[in-house]
């Protein structure tokens, strides 16, 4: 059969080309300029330091303040939900307990996006987070799956779902495609486990395709987190170069 | 273990049974992970313990955070009859990012005769001071303490000149432009 591709070539199964600046911002602890297609964020992270307000501290662990702000206009309740996702999900992966009465701020801001921007930030506040010298239990990272196509969910066959690339299944999905989409799923995991950090879902899809989405999005946040293991560690061995 | 391989969050890095957990790793189960991006590398355990597994960020923000037992520099920026106000600037080595409030009170200044103690005859407004804290404190101002000999001011401006002036006893400094002494709770100075 025919491999169905998408508008920009790239077939159900694949997701756009990587790449991340590290260390860009001199003031934030931690930084990175991350992108994946056109859909790019900057994080900076601040801290681990004592919180502003007494009342906000918590004597055991640090608290994670997550800002997200779009590229364009003022911030909308999607915004603040977005925060809400990423807050908690950095909250699972960094080791708080390790920064007591300490506050790690975490800056998003979208410089462009073309879809699939909550996983591209993610993404980016793992590497920041790692940039900055924050302990973390393990690496977050993410991707996002979506269903093209109208059509009842119980309408989409078993056998055709496990054909990636025949089926409508499409990971890292841009903006034009998930404006056209029937339903999302974006994944956060800690990479190498097996468990779930996160899973956001909208829209509407059965059972099997929920599960179908999910491994899709963890083969990708497999593939994401080599990246990412590349960088970081290309960028301590650059370090340790200038150093000498 | 091979020191050469960079570790990533959550890489395992050995048994907790082989190994100690040290900096930049933590224990979860039976395994000790790496929490940080570095090299990993061993280290002799103490006194016959088992060998520390430590991975070296570059930057480790727990070089941050104070605990009980610290030694740190702080400038003092208030003194009054009970307690002197204090910024805490370094942390061991480390100078910190963002200054810590902090407040040495009277019966921690010194270690005898606690209820003697003239603050203003101790410590002034600009003194640095080495200290240990004692106590995470409260409403963000840790405690410390500077009741030892090597603790106390380590750096202060005299007076009557501004010159850096020179400890003569554990109770005196002394400007060395114009020999005037002023009284200041000193640090023994490091043997060099």
């Amino acid at each position: 059969m025919r491999r169905r591709l998408r508008f920009d070539g790239r077939t159900g199964d694949q997701i756009r080309g990587l790449f991340a600046d590290q260390g860009i911002l001199n003031r934030a602890d931690g930084s990175v300029r991350f992108g994946a297609g056109n859909t790019s964020v900057l994080v900076a992270v601040y801290g681990p330091a004592q919180p502003a307000q007494q009342k906000k501290e918590k004597p055991d662990r640090a608290i994670i303040e997550v800002s997200w702000r779009a590229d364009k206009g003022a911030q909308t309740s999607a915004d603040a939900e977005r925060e809400l996702y990423v807050r908690r999900t950095l909250e699972e992966a960094v080791a708080v307990a390790r920064y007591p009465r300490s506050v790690i701020s975490v800056v998003v801001q979208v410089l462009c996006d073309d879809g699939s921007v909550l996983s591209a930030a993610i993404n980016a506040c793992a590497m920041a987070l790692v940039d900055a010298g924050v302990e973390m239990i393990g690496m977050p990272v993410a991707a996002t799956a979506c269903f093209s196509g109208s059509g009842s969910a119980a309408a989409a066959a078993p056998e055709q779902l496990q054909h990636l690339g025949e089926s409508h299944l499409q990971l890292d999905p841009s903006a034009s495609e998930e404006a056209t989409t029937r339903a999302t799923v974006m994944l956060a995991v800690l990479a190498g486990s097996d468990g779930i950090l996160t899973m956001k879902m909208t829209g509407q899809l059965g059972a099997e395709e929920l599960f179908a989405a999910s491994e899709a999005a963890r083969k990708a946040c497999d593939a994401v987190s080599v990246y990412l293991r590349r960088a970081v560690e290309a960028k301590v061995l650059r370090d340790v170069a200038n150093l000498q | 273990m091979a020191s050469t391989q960079l570790a990533c969050p959550g890489d395992r890095l050995g048994r907790a049974s082989e190994f100690t957990s040290g900096p930049g790793t933590y224990t979860r189960g039976p395994h000790i992970f790496a929490s940080l991006v570095g090299p990993v590398l061993q280290q002799e355990g103490a006194e016959g313990g088992l060998p520390v597994i430590t991975v070296r960020g570059g930057r480790n923000a727990q070089d941050q955070v104070i605990e009980v037992g610290d030694v740190v520099m702080a400038r003092v920026t208030r003194v009054r009859a009970l307690l002197a106000s204090v910024e805490i600037l370094c942390a061991g080595e480390t100078v910190l990012r963002e200054a810590y409030n902090g407040i040495i009170k009277k019966e921690d200044v010194r270690a005898t005769e606690v209820d003697r103690v003239d603050m203003g005859q101790s410590f002034r407004p600009g003194d640095i001071v080495r200290a240990r804290v004692s106590s995470l404190g409260d409403a963000r101002q840790y405690y410390l303490t500077t009741a030892a000999p090597d603790l106390g001011v380590r750096w202060a401006k005299s007076d009557a000149s501004g010159a850096i002036m020179v400890p003569v006893s554990w109770q005196e400094m002394q400007c060395p432009v114009t020999g005037v002494r002023e009284p200041r709770k000193c640090a023994r100075p490091d043997a060099s």
